[in-house]
């Protein structure tokens, strides 16, 4: 009995213990925000097979957070505006010319991301800056009005998102049919683009611009594979994306190393260890919990019969 | 201007002068033609007709360079949710995480307000469509799972939850087999019966041509437009397809 209460009481300290500081309460927060907001809008881009735009707008709001700097006004306005820009300047590309939307994006993002690195150097010369901050992102130096801002751009997002999400929904599954019935299909692509602009700002000084793209396609990506309805999809990712951030926060404590890409590699741990354990989750002998997590995993595994086509064939 | 079909009510469709041009290529030149209520016309044309482009263009997928479409007497564009479509060749990502159900259920996308939650007489309304067209037994598969055949039916009862009274379906028929084939005519006939009018683009010059009401012939001109009988002989079809095809 001793024992367990010792393991008990080590256990609640290890957990506690960063809590101590106050910063470390700050990082936490913030991780929680970026976690949950990168996963929903990430889930989108990728059943839209859009994940490198969020590479793109979030390489292409460094020109505009570096402006913003310059000119003395809000960086996450200025950074917004050009991650905004970033994706009207794609559609235009791909209305205009013949270039493929692939391209387009290579185009954009190497000529706002240039852009960016030219004014933050220029500004390096006169104050102090740091790059490596910006790019990887320092979730342990968050201040309280970052924080806030953070927070209010990720709610007024998780917001928009709600409220629009059948909408968006059949956008992102049928557009020339959501034109055909009179919805707003292009406004609604655009609401996405300011959503995924929104997320790469309110995600920067947490992740960085560099990693953002990881928090918003892995756990996305990782909730693809065992789901089988994008309802259920952007609520696993959710989950996927919280737990991601706070483990990967204790093991960046514990072991001294930087936080942004502690979190990603966390992700990146469950995304492996659905990959393998996918196929065995589905054995569990739970019907509901087997309906629910029944995927693309599970289809391209042979040796496992697909138990729905024998029902099917049972029948007839 | 009161014209007697419009005011009876009777009028579902007018299409008036209508043209479509991509760049220089003349698409459609000047089709006008009127449907009434309780209508299943067949258009038929061949390859490269415009047939798609006339749907497509009613329904302001693709800018018209003349003319005008009404519905019920007035312009059809700001009431486009009030008809139901299915393309040619659905765009969509068939890995899509959806379920046969999540599908039909997007068809009432257009008519619920933004803060409406489903409810059950939503799922209802799904099951009805999913029965009609014999899918009910597939409602929790996934989309990616379905065959062709089975796949346009899950859109044809996307379009009957959406409970409209016009129906624009391009090629709904090619590549199924006979019994979607059976199931798909036969909704035709329930949708005629409870008052629709249904526009169905067609390839098969064979028996399927029997079940429509009005057949127009197109090719980038109005070939043809009338009752069946009238119209469906080979001096018009010679027209249409240039003397490429013999009536059997
Ligand atoms: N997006 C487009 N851009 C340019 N030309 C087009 C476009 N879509 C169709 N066309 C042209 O318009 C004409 C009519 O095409 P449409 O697709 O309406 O024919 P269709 O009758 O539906 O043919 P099919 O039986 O092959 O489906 C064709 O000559 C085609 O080349
Ligand atoms: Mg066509």
């Amino acid at each position: 009995m001793f024992d367990l209460w010792q393991v008990v009481l080590k256990a609640w300290n290890f957990l506690a213990e960063p809590f101590s500081f106050e910063f470390i309460l700050r990082a936490f927060a913030s991780a929680l925000i970026v976690g949950t907001l990168c996963a929903v809008t990430g889930s989108f881009l990728i059943v839209r097979r859009l994940s490198l735009l969020g590479l793109v707008v979030s390489n292409s709001v460094i020109p505009g957070v570096a402006i913003a700097f310059l000119l003395s006004l809000n960086i996450f306005v200025g950074g917004f505006l050009s991650g905004v820009l970033a994706t009207l300047a794609l559609s235009w590309l791909q209305l205009k010319t013949r270039i493929k939307e692939d391209a387009a994006m290579g185009i954009v993002m190497a000529v706002f991301f240039s852009l960016g690195i030219i004014l933050i150097t220029e500004i390096q010369k006169t104050k102090k800056v740091d790059l490596n901050e910006f790019l990887y992102g320092n979730i342990l130096g968050i201040t309280y009005p970052d924080l806030f801002t953070s927070l209010g751009i990720g709610v007024v997002a998780l917001v928009i998102v709600y409220v629009l999400f059948r909408q968006l929904v059949l956008r992102s599954f049928d557009p020339l049919w959501t034109e055909a019935v009179g919805l707003p299909a292009n406004r609604l692509h655009y609401t996405l683009m300011a959503l995924i602009s929104l997320t790469v700002v309110a995600s920067m000084q947490a992740v960085g611009v560099v990693l953002t793209i990881a928090l918003m396609i892995i756990p996305g990506a990782t909730a693809y594979l065992i789901t089988k309805r994008f309802a259920t999809m952007i609520k696993v990712a959710m989950g996927l994306g919280v737990v991601s951030s706070i483990v990967g926060l204790y093991i960046s404590f514990y072991l001294d190393i930087p936080s942004g890409p502690s979190i990603v590699m966390v992700s990146a741990v469950l995304l492996l260890a659905t990959i393998f354990l996918g196929p065995l989750v589905r054995r569990l002998p739970w019907q509901a919990l087997y309906d629910r997590i029944y995927g693309v995993v599970v289809l391209k595994d042979e040796t496992v019969p697909n138990t729905a086509a024998l029902e099917r064939a049972d029948k007839e | 201007m009161c014209v007697d079909l419009l005011c009876s009510g009777v009028v579902m469709l007018q299409v008036e002068h209508l043209s479509v041009r991509y760049g220089e290529n003349i698409a459609l030149d000047d089709i006008s033609f009127t449907i009434p209520r309780q209508r299943v016309v067949g258009i038929i044309g061949p390859n490269g007709a415009g047939k798609s482009t006339l749907i497509k263009a009613m329904l302001g997928l693709v800018p018209l360079s003349g003319g005008q479409v009404l519905l019920k007497g007035k312009p059809l564009l700001p009431q486009r949710q009030r008809v139901a479509y299915i393309p040619q060749r659905a765009s969509i990502d068939w890995d899509f995480p959806a379920t046969v159900q999540d599908v039909v259920l997007m068809g009432l996308t257009p008519y619920l307000k933004l803060s409406e939650n489903l409810q059950e007489k939503h799922y209802t309304l799904v099951n009805e469509a999913l029965n009609r067209v014999r899918m009910a037994e597939f409602s929790q598969g996934r989309i990616g799972e379905l065959s062709g055949g089975q796949q346009q039916r899950v859109f044809l009862a996307r379009s009957l939850v959406q409970a409209v009274d016009l129906y624009l379906l391009d090629e709904p028929l090619v590549g199924v087999d006979q019994t979607t084939e059976q199931v798909i005519l036969n909704i035709f006939d329930e949708l005629r019966a409870e008052g629709k009018s249904v526009l169905v683009v067609n390839h098969d010059l064979g028996q399927v041509v029997k079940r429509y009401d009005d057949i127009l012939l197109l090719r980038k001109n109005l070939v043809a437009f009338g009752e069946r009988d009238q119209v469906f002989n080979s001096e018009n079809l010679n027209r249409a397809y240039a003397g490429q095809v013999a009536l059997v």
